[in-house]
């Protein structure tokens, strides 16, 4: 396997926890991402058959769960979340384009979700994620001193928040909130528990 | 603690942000004499007013401009700078 | 003292009985009970020393307010110190001493201080102890008498959790005015956070009876109401410790810190009792009039049998009354006016109907002590002229003395707001007179006593806050007046000079009455001096019930009015507050490259840089750590070696304007540098100082890849965003950092091993010196960079961070014949060193410019315009001041240098040492150095190592290590 999550040597001692804890992350670093910037970048993006969010820092998802991240004004995270890549991995191939210039992304990625996430964000981010009323925010702030992306997302009765890092931190991010979450009692929870944990098959 | 608001970003907590200093004017490096050079280099207006400041959202690396009144601390507004250039 | 029979609405619950120690014998109290409570409920009326004069003393506040209720609590095995009894909650198990005595509470040995009290005066250490020879002798004295509880230094590591919360109107105080707020800014719309210091809401609207319950029954309405408000959450048992910018402010609850940022704040919290001042005013038994109406409706605990009661307001009136409610004899009213209010009059008529006796302009002389040393009788006496006593008094025995003679506003939080205050005289109180935007304030911290006024203050004050932060004008309210004109609660001057002193002001610092007449005859007259020469207010309890009263006395001494003498600055913290509720989990983030499981396992030696954990070296078994080092020097000199550089920074730079924005960012010139090369930047400062260097790549014509320095990376990244704002240039930066991963591989036979993993052709026609190819390493994509820091034939390999681990060990894999070596950052600085490489940063300082540096040759001063150029320009004209030089010891012993230092030039200092190591490859001891002009032109020096002692040094022309550069552009292996 030539790619390894920037969390992989947590996941080496890991313990994880069974479905139904108050609060839960999982590690998404393995999707497929890219990242694009300039002044062409939304003609191309909406070229290549992506929904394109207008707003600055708002973000929308398509019919095949593809988020595309407006980040600022003009800079953009495509990113597959569930199992249809083929787009995204295309796209990353053709990134050498006048006008969009291609911003590597490596990051540490998660979800963090359960009825008590938003206790756990209270604990370890100051931005109030309950009184922003946008629909489809992108928040870019500080979660226990490292820089964050956050794009929270409903799930059913709850909202799960999707989790971007740079991959240098992300060892220690993603510690020390599995450490808050476990006194909360709850902890990492490995691939494949989370559709369990919607009520999805 | 107190707070600003990023035109992009919103109002955050000022421990987002870094200060880049007062927005000052280059003097022109072909014309100007070495006396006007070096008070640009070294010199910066202590006076108590309305200053223009740059100031960047950490997270997001985005800079803006902000107009403080530095009396009272007050941000007075913020906005994104303008397309046009400053000298050079 | 005793405790009730039970009381209805008393906050202990006795079914659950407690069993604790108090200095070592056995009490018991309920669940409810706090600390001082429950003492109280046994009898034991002395609880403590006093600081200096180590008097007996018992409860006084019963709320935190003086800090003769310090205790040293040993529970669960954990040691916790200065646990403040009047609010600490009994725990079963609980074993209390008192603090800050010798030999225990009841035979504390240092007493004998309270007899030397007259060589002890305020300010005493000032004027002694000045002889050099006894001074370290009186210093442990001293620190051995001072201070309160004892540390345990082998407690463990707790790591207290903080939270955030969001709300729209932060209600600071439960009692009648705030619960009146709170439902008010809630009726309104607005989201409540409402936040008491005591375990239950309602505060004075509770305890404050005076023999009738239709108020607390009222305040009862109004805390089930709040209880089921949607739109209302309480803390009890929270303070708000601190009020910080844009209305943030740190609660302290039991567990942790809550920072708050509100939308506005309502400040509700009230007023603080203050003492009267006489002779032994600080007695077990005496206490304040709400301190004992708390223990009667709080813990059903009567203070005393017998009281009198020091009065200058319907307060005391109102005490007075509930003691006889509970079976407590009242030998009398003294109430200090001449001409008590209506209010007080209404009330002292109750009180003579049940046998009383009122004595109006009549002041307590002083209170004596019986053997156990509590309170046995008071001598009253009439107020004369000037304050007076006259020589006839009359003696009342009693057991129990109860002062309620004025309030003191609790504004601390509303100055640290912003809030400019007045004196108001009807109240005889500072009350807000400005208040900033989105801050209120409403109840006896505006001056507002009675009960119905604090409630429709409370309830006008939160639709304001309401208003404010819906951004609405607040309702327009008739203006038909507050019922009744509230009598004045607060006498001027409850203060009774004596010949024998001993009238406290201060209980925490055993201040009395001379001790400030003598500090301002010292000159120590305004407020400011007053309060750190006497040291009133500097207590646990931070001037709460001595402030008030060290105001009066300083303008009494200056003939002023209090209004005009000013008032200490109010400051964090409210309350006293547990470091570990300040200091948290201690997030301190780190960063790591992906290869950390990797370099455990081939022995590295950890060292921080900055955020970053690097491998110092890699141990070997049986070798020391030099000699580890050393043996990865020789590798990359003749073998080949690895090392992970993965802390650089990285940036990629895109667009039509990407050249021209590194020819003005860099000193070099790179708009002429071809796709598929590399070269060398240095950065300047506007003043041409050296900030940063790495190598700047071009991938393409309007796409480059540069590095900084590891510890600049965030910054100068910063710095180039502003940059491109400020000069509106067409460009796209990336902080691709953390996202690449960078190995360098060195060494002769680098190239033999990289072949055998790369798609690109590495042939020195190919892929020559300072060039930069792109194509897959062990199937990765990757960017492969010749460089030449290490001056050995080598490849700096940068892959996306997910492959790091994978490429890393091909590498390995692919130069196991080669017997390829890690090696470590001590490995690589030797290498460098041998080449007479800078370090930006350790070779160069804050004001070293590129001509100090020699490092003439990275600029390109014909270019139109770069950061520093014009600055260059000036030095250029100007002498140097320093330079950089090389050099090798003469004679290499044992001693080394080390970096910092001296260069000698004759007995003169003329420079320092800024890197140093013993080469392997050279076998001698060389160095960089930066050095006056004058020794620079010369052909040695000096050196002072530790210990005083000297080496010489020849200067040596730079590199050391092979001078024409061969090795790095190296065609084939040797």
């Amino acid at each position: 396997m030539t790619r390894r999550s920037p969390l992989a040597d947590w996941h080496l001692q890991a313990s994880y926890c069974c479905a139904g804890v108050p609060v839960w992350l999982q590690d998404c670093s393995w999707r497929q991402r890219f990242g694009c910037k300039g002044p062409e970048a939304t003609p191309w993006l909406e070229a290549l058959g992506f929904t394109v969010p207008q707003p600055a820092n708002s973000c929308a998802f398509d019919a095949n769960d593809i988020l595309v991240a407006r980040l600022g004004t003009t800079e953009f995270l495509v990113e597959a979340m569930s199992a249809t890549t083929q787009s995204v991995i295309a796209a990353r191939e053709r990134l050498s384009v006048p006008g969009v210039y291609p911003v590597i992304r490596q990051d540490a990625a998660f979800i963090l979700g359960g009825p008590r996430a938003t206790d756990l964000l209270l604990e370890t981010c100051s931005y109030p994620f309950a009184s922003d009323a946008r629909s489809t925010p992108v928040v870019m702030t500080s979660m226990v001193g490292a820089g964050v992306t956050v794009v929270p997302r409903r799930a059913g009765e709850t909202t799960e928040f999707n989790v971007w890092c740079d991959p240098s931190f992300g060892l220690y991010l993603w510690s020390t909130l599995v450490e808050i979450a476990q006194e909360m009692g709850g902890g990492a929870i490995a691939d494949g528990q989370q559709s369990t944990l919607r009520g999805e098959s | 603690m107190k707070l600003l608001t990023c035109p992009l970003n919103g109002t955050r907590p000022i421990s987002e942000f870094f200060y880049g200093g007062e927005v000052r004017a280059m003097p022109d490096p072909d014309t100007c004499t070495d006396t006007e050079w070096s008070a640009y280099v070294f010199n910066r207006s202590g006076v108590a007013a309305v200053k223009c400041e740059w100031w960047c959202h950490g997270p997001s690396g985005v800079w803006f401009l902000a107009e403080r009144d530095t009396t009272t601390d007050t941000v007075l507004r913020t906005y994104l700078a303008p397309s046009a250039a400053t000298r050079r | 003292m005793k405790r009730l029979p039970p009381l209805s609405g008393e906050w202990i619950d006795r079914k659950q009985p407690i069993a604790f120690t108090f200095e070592g014998q056995p009490f018991s109290g309920f669940a409810g009970d706090t600390i001082s409570s429950a003492l109280a409920a046994n009898g034991q009326r002395i609880i403590g020393r006093s600081f200096k004069y180590h008097r007996p003393r018992g409860l006084l506040s019963v709320a935190n307010h003086d800090s003769n209720a310090i205790m040293q609590v040993q529970h669960h095995g954990r040691t916790l110190p200065n646990v403040r009894a009047d609010v600490t909650p009994l725990a079963d198990g609980m074993r209390v001493t008192a603090v800050n005595t010798r030999g225990g509470l009841a035979k504390d040995s240092l007493h004998l201080l309270d007899r030397l009290s007259a060589f002890l005066p305020v300010g005493f250490y000032y004027k002694a102890f000045h002889s050099k020879r006894f001074f370290p002798r009186w210093e442990r004295l001293f620190r051995n008498l001072a201070g309160l509880s004892e540390l345990d230094l082998h407690s463990s590591r707790r790591r207290t959790p903080k939270a955030y919360a969001f709300t729209d109107v932060l209600v600071v105080g439960a009692g009648p005015s705030g619960l009146a707020a709170a439902l008010s800014a809630a009726d309104n719309g607005a989201q409540v956070m409402l936040v008491d210091e005591n375990a239950g809401p309602g505060g004075s609207g509770l305890y404050a009876r005076g023999g009738q319950d239709a108020d607390a029954r009222q305040t009862l309405q109004l805390m089930e109401r709040v209880r089921q408000h949607p739109r209302i959450q309480v803390l009890c048992n929270t303070y708000a410790a601190g009020y910080y910018a844009d209305h943030w402010v740190a609660l302290i609850t039991p567990t942790e810190m809550v920072k708050v940022r509100a939308a506005s704040v309502v400040f509700a919290q009230g007023a603080f009792e203050q003492p009267a001042v006489f002779h032994n005013n600080d007695l077990p038994g005496i206490l304040l009039a709400s301190g004992a109406q708390r223990l009667l409706s709080r813990y059903a605990v009567a203070p005393c049998q017998r009281v009198l009661v020091l009065t200058a307001n319907p307060q005391g009136y109102a005490a007075a009354l509930d003691a006889l409610e509970h079976g407590i004899e009242v030998a009398g009213i003294v109430d200090l006016r001449t001409a008590p209010g209506p209010a007080s009059t209404q009330l002292a008529e109750r009180l003579q109907a049940r046998g009383v006796p009122v004595s109006t302009s009549a002041i307590i002389e002083n209170a004596r002590a019986g053997v156990d040393g509590c309170v046995r009788s008071v001598v009253v006496k009439t107020r004369g002229q000037d304050d007076v006593a006259t020589a006839a008094g009359q003696t009342h025995e009693v057991d129990g003395v109860w002062m309620s003679v004025g309030f003191a506003p609790a504004h601390s939080l509303l100055l640290q707001a912003g809030a400019r205050l007045q004196m108001e005289s009807s109240v005889g109180q500072y009350v807000p007179s400005m208040l900033p935007a989105g801050i209120f304030s409403c109840g006896k911290v505006t001056g507002v006593y009675g009960f119905t006024s604090r409630l429709t203050d409370g309830t006008r004050v939160g639709e304001q806050a309401a208003a404010y932060v819906q951004r609405r004008a607040p309702k327009p309210r008739s203006t038909a007046g507050t019922p009744g004109m509230m009598e004045m609660p607060n006498h001027p001057y409850p203060i009774v000079a004596h010949a024998k002193g001993k009238n406290f002001i201060d209980f925490d610092e055993d201040l009395q009455l001379k001790d400030f007449a003598n500090a301002v005859q010292e000159g120590f007259d305004s407020i400011e001096l007053l309060k750190r020469y006497t040291t009133v207010g500097m207590g646990p309890s931070q001037g709460k019930h001595s402030n008030l009263n060290a105001l009066r006395i300083l303008a009494k001494l200056r003939s002023e009015a209090v209004g005009r003498v000013g008032a200490p600055t109010a400051r964090p913290m409210f309350h006293p507050v547990p470091l570990s509720h300040l200091a948290g989990r201690s997030f301190s983030p780190e960063r790591a490259t992906q290869l950390a499981g990797a370099h455990e396992a081939l022995g590295a030696v950890w060292m921080l840089a900055g955020q970053w954990k690097r491998p110092e070296y890699y141990a070997v078994a049986g070798l020391s750590r030099a000699a580890a080092i050393e043996q990865e020097v020789r590798a990359v000199r003749e073998g080949a070696g690895l090392i992970d550089v993965g802390t650089l920074g990285k940036i990629e730079i895109h667009g039509p304007d990407a050249a021209e924005f590194l020819d003005r960012v860099y000193a070099g010139r790179y708009g002429t540098l071809t796709a598929g090369m590399t070269r060398y930047g240095l950065m300047l400062d506007e003043s041409g100082v050296i900030i940063d260097d790495g190598v700047i790549a071009r991938l393409a014509d309007e796409s480059f890849y540069f590095t900084t320095t590891t510890g600049n990376s965030a910054s100068i990244y910063r710095e180039l965003g502003r940059l491109a704002t400020q000069w509106n240039l067409k460009v796209g930066l990336v902080n691709a950092t953390g996202h690449y991963a960078a190995f360098n591989l060195a060494g002769p036979l680098s190239r033999r091993i990289l072949a055998r993993l790369t798609t690109v052709d590495l042939a020195q026609s190919s892929f020559p010196f300072l060039g930069l190819r792109e194509g897959l390493v062990a199937g990765v994509p990757a960017r492969l960079m010749r460089v030449g820091f290490v001056g050995e034939l080598g490849y700096e390999i940068h892959v996306p961070v997910h492959s790091a681990l994978h490429v890393w060990e091909a590498l390995f894999a692919a130069g196991a014949a080669e017997a390829i070596r890690p090696f470590g950052v001590e490995a690589q600085r030797v290498l460098r060193l041998e080449k007479g490489h800078l370090i930006v940063g350790q070779d160069t300082d804050g004001l070293t410019d590129p001509l100090q540096a020699g490092c003439e040759w990275a600029i390109k001063m014909d270019k139109p315009f770069f950061i520093g150029q014009r600055s260059l320009r000036i030095l250029q004209k100007m002498p140097k001041r320093q330079h950089l030089v090389g050099f090798r010891l003469t004679a290499p012993g044992t001693d080394l240098p080390q970096e910092g230092h001296l260069v000698l030039a004759g007995t003169e200092m003329a420079g320092r040492v800024t890197s140093v190591t013993r080469s392997p490859t050279l076998q001698a001891v060389i160095g960089l150095a930066m050095v006056t002009p004058a020794v620079a032109t010369g052909t040695g020096f000096r050196i002072r190592i530790d210990g005083g002692r000297e080496v010489d040094a020849i200067i040596t022309p730079l590199p050391f290590y092979d001078a024409a550069g061969a090795r790095q552009k190296l065609a084939e292996a040797p």
